[in-house]
């Protein structure tokens, strides 16, 4: 219920405030971000499978993108990240580094694929996707130092 | 359990698989109908948020270059006037001609405002959802503007409450567009990032930067002399006819949260 929510929350945020914060066009893919940085944090990512999904159906309607694209495109890389975490089971700021990436690279690999396969005016400058993995990589690092920073403030407070 | 991690893996991607195709062979636009009606109350508070905290932001990026930039507008505004006072008059010799020759005044705009819910949360397309749709006379191919000429876009799917609108920086989005000095007439289409790129230019024309684009009226979408933004870079090939220029374009620094739609016109 809580990842569905923060899910509600940063699918409203991608689509209206994020776009004030657009660098070169690019606006921040919330979404994605949540996904990784929750499914590391909780160590279970097939616990977001479900979630996920339903937000990545919304995220497809309210997009202009073959429907479909976005759901494939989380549901893979969440896959992805839930093998590669059998691997990297610590909670690491180097580990939380390598998931960002690879999430960020497969959804927007998979999302540039389908699109241009499916979309015949498609134009996408390799340079504008790099752009895109970059952005959203650092985004989703800073949502993990942000997010460990609040655990770890809490903790100091109640003293554990 | 390892059976039970991979089930819970394998059917949601399954199923986004068959969600894709099942797309392209039925017409799921009831989807985007039930979404929008639901997240449209939520996201159009959020985006006028947005725009109103936006623009508090801008207001202090612009007290820090408000001296550098006073100097600048004054300069433009002195050349501005004498601008003015030469369109002063062949304004009244253009309407001295008209008169005689017996034509109808210049071009009017039948406008239909509206607000933008939310854009398209994809960097890859670039799309907007508008809160007007068939049931306020909008239809599909009606060009969208914003405040002072600017193109916006082209509404592409007209539901009952609302509308999709295609933005001019999206790649599918061909504009005819031209030079204001008419030298260098093209065809215009977005790209990934914030730049345009304008197409099929005469090798020979005459295109330089800062020189503002504007649409022609030449594809029967958008009306003749709305802005679409100044030349960056002309790219020019040692082969072939054609040239290229990328283009900065006028919503440079984003778009707005209303929008207008040129529901009708006379050119």
């Amino acid at each position: 219920m809580t990842a569905f929510v923060l899910f509600l929350g940063a699918i409203v945020a991608q689509a209206t405030a994020f776009q004030y914060l657009k660098e070169y066009g690019i606006a921040f893919d919330s979404v994605l971000a949540i996904a990784i940085v929750l499914g590391f944090m909780r160590g279970n990512y097939q616990q977001l499978m479900i979630p996920a999904f339903f937000a990545g159906i919304i995220l497809d309607s309210m997009s202009g993108a073959p429907f479909g694209t976005i759901t494939t495109a989380l549901m893979a890389a969440l896959a992805a990240l839930s093998v590669l975490s059998t691997t990297f089971a610590r909670e690491h700021v180097i580990h939380f580094a390598v998931f960002a990436v690879v999430g960020s690279v497969l959804f927007s690999a998979i999302v540039f694929f389908i699109t241009m396969l499916l979309d015949p005016y498609a134009r996408m400058p390799i340079i504008g996707v790099l752009s895109i993995i970059g952005y959203n990589s650092a985004g989703t690092i800073l949502i993990y130092l942000f997010s460990r920073w609040i655990i770890l403030s809490k903790n100091r407070i109640s003293g554990r | 359990m390892q059976r039970k991690k991979r089930t819970w893996i394998i059917i949601p991607v399954a199923m986004a698989l068959l969600l894709l195709f099942f797309a392209r062979i039925a017409d799921l636009s009831f989807v985007d109908g039930i979404v929008t009606k639901v997240t449209a109350p939520f996201t159009a508070t959020a985006l006028k948020t947005s725009d109103g905290a936006a623009s508090v932001f801008q207001i202090f990026f612009d007290l820090k270059n408000m001296s550098g930039e006073n100097a600048m507008l004054r300069e433009e505004n002195q050349r501005l006037l004498s601008d003015y006072a030469q369109r002063m008059d062949l304004e009244k010799e253009n309407e001295a001609l008209r008169r005689q020759v017996g034509v109808e005044q210049k071009r009017q705009y039948i406008l239909l405002g509206a607000n933008v819910a939310y854009f398209d949360p994809l960097s890859f397309s670039h799309f907007a959802v508008i809160d007007k749709g068939s049931r306020d006379g909008v239809k599909e191919g009606m060009p969208v503007i914003m405040a002072g000429d600017v193109v916006f876009g082209k509404v592409v799917e007209a539901y009952e409450g609302f509308s999709r609108v295609m933005l001019i920086s999206n790649s599918g989005n061909r504009v005819s567009v031209k030079t204001a000095s008419e030298q260098a007439t093209g065809v215009l289409a977005g790209m990934t990032g914030n730049t345009l790129r304008m197409d099929l230019i005469e090798k020979n024309a005459e295109i330089a930067p800062d020189e503002l684009v504007v649409t022609t009226g030449l594809d029967g979408v958008y009306p003749r002399g709305l802005v679409v933004g100044w030349v960056k870079e002309v790219i020019a090939s040692q082969e072939g006819i054609f040239k290229q220029a990328s283009i900065r374009p006028a919503f440079e620094k984003g778009f707005t949260a209303t929008v207008f739609i040129i529901t009708d016109y006379l050119q």
